[in-house]
C-alpha cells in the first residue's frame, strides 16, 4: 500500500489526537481532564474518519484512470509553487537574520522580480521604492528600529 | 470577524456581552470609527472608485515582496526577536499542508485566537454547574445551531434528493 501525503497528515492528526487523550489521562483534577479529553477525542475521532475515507477514496478510485492522473498532476504543480514560494520566504529570513532588513530587502526585490522575468528598470525602482517604504513606516513613522543583521552586530 | 476577535484576545478585551460594560469607552469608539469610515471610505470610493480598480490588477509578483517584507518586518517590530522568523516559517509549511490536503486554515486561526477563552469559560461552567452543564437551555441550543449547521449540506443533498425522487415517482 502507497503511502500519500493525506495519509500522513492524517495519521500525524490521530498521533496528535491520542497523545491528548494520554496526556489529559494524566491530569489530577477530573475538571482538568474533561476538557482536554473531549477535544482530543472529537480530534482522533476526525482524524480516523478522514484515514478511512483516503481509504475508501483510494479503493473506489483507479489507479491508471484519467481523473486519478490528472488530480496527480495538478496537485504535484501546486505543490512545487508553494514550496518554491516557501523557499524564497526560507531564503529571505535567513538572509534578513545575517545582514538586516535594510540590506536584504532591496537585493531580495531585486533578485526576485528579476527571476520573475522583469525588466532592469522596473525592478530597480520597486526594490528602492520597497527601501524608502520599509523605512519611512518602520523608522520615521512608528520609531521602530528593524534588525540590522547579526553579521552587523545584531543581537 | 477572526482578525477582530484576535486582536480582542491579544488586547486582553473578551468579546461577548461583558464587553458593553466593562469597556464600554472602547465599544463607542468602536462604533464610531465604523461610522466614520462608512463615510470616509463612501466618499473616498465615490471618487476615486476607476483609480482604485487599477489596485487589483497588480501583480503578484510585485504583492509577493510587500506582503512578506511587512509580514515579517511586523513580527520582528512585535517581539524583538528575529528567531521569531522561525515560527512564522513554521506556520507557512502547515499552511501549506493544511491547503494542499483541503484543511480549513480560517477554522485554526479561530481556535488559536478563542482557545484560552474557551478553555477558561469551560473550567468556569464545569466549576459552577458540574460535568453536565452543557443540557442547560442555552448550551442546548447552542449545540443544536452547531449541529445544524454542520449537517446542513448533507440534509439538503438528502431532502433534495428525496424530493427528486417523489417528483419522479
Amino acid at each position: 500500500m502507497k503511502i500519500t501525503g493525506r495519509l500522513i497528515t492524517g495519521g500525524s492528526f490521530l498521533l496528535l489526537g491520542l497523545f491528548g487523550i494520554i496526556q489529559s489521562l494524566t491530569f489530577h483534577f477530573w475538571e482538568s481532564i474533561a476538557l482536554p479529553l473531549a477535544l482530543s477525542g472529537v480530534m482522533t475521532t476526525a482524524a480516523a474518519i478522514e484515514i478511512a475515507k483516503e481509504l475508501r477514496h483510494r479503493e473506489s478510485q483507479a489507479p491508471g484512470s484519467a481523473e486519478a492522473s490528472n488530480q496527480k498532476k495538478n496537485n504535484k504543480e501546486e505543490l512545487e509553487r508553494l514550496w518554491r514560494g516557501l523557499g524564497w520566504v526560507a531564503g529571505l529570513m535567513l538572509a534578513i537574520y545575517l545582514v538586516g532588513f535594510y540590506i536584504t530587502v532591496p537585493l531580495f526585490s531585486l533578485t526576485y522580480l528579476k527571476v520573475r522575468g522583469r525588466n532592469w528598470l522596473v525592478a530597480i525602482i520597486f526594490s528602492v521604492a520597497m527601501l524608502v517604504l520599509l523605512y519611512g513606516i518602520f523608522e520615521l513613522s512608528l520609531n521602530a528600529h528593524l534588525f540590522r543583521g547579526l553579521l552587523f552586530g545584531a543581537r | 470577524m477572526t482578525l477582530m476577535l484576535a486582536a480582542f484576545a491579544i488586547v486582553g478585551v473578551s468579546p461577548g456581552p461583558r464587553m458593553m460594560t466593562d469597556n464600554l469607552p472602547l465599544v463607542l469608539t468602536i462604533l464610531l470609527g465604523v461610522a466614520l469610515a462608512n463615510l470616509i471610505g463612501g466618499a473616498i470610493c465615490l471618487l476615486a472608485a476607476p483609480y482604485m480598480v487599477k489596485l487589483t490588477s497588480i501583480h503578484v509578483d510585485f504583492l509577493f515582496p510587500v506582503i512578506l517584507v511587512m509580514t515579517l518586518a511586523g513580527v520582528y517590530v512585535a517581539t524583538q526577536s528575529p528567531l521569531n522568523f522561525v515560527v512564522v516559517l513554521a506556520t507557512g509549511i502547515l499552511g501549506i499542508i493544511m491547503k494542499v490536503y483541503g484543511y480549513s486554515r480560517p477554522a485554526l486561526i479561530l481556535g488559536f485566537a478563542l482557545g484560552e477563552m474557551f478553555e477558561n469559560y469551560s473550567l468556569l461552567s464545569i466549576k459552577i454547574y458540574g460535568p453536565l452543564f452543557f443540557l442547560r437551555p442555552i448550551p442546548i441550543a447552542l449545540l443544536a445551531i452547531a449541529i445544524i449547521v454542520l449537517c446542513y449540506p448533507r440534509l439538503h443533498r438528502f431532502f433534495a434528493g428525496w424530493s427528486r425522487r417523489r417528483a419522479n415517482l
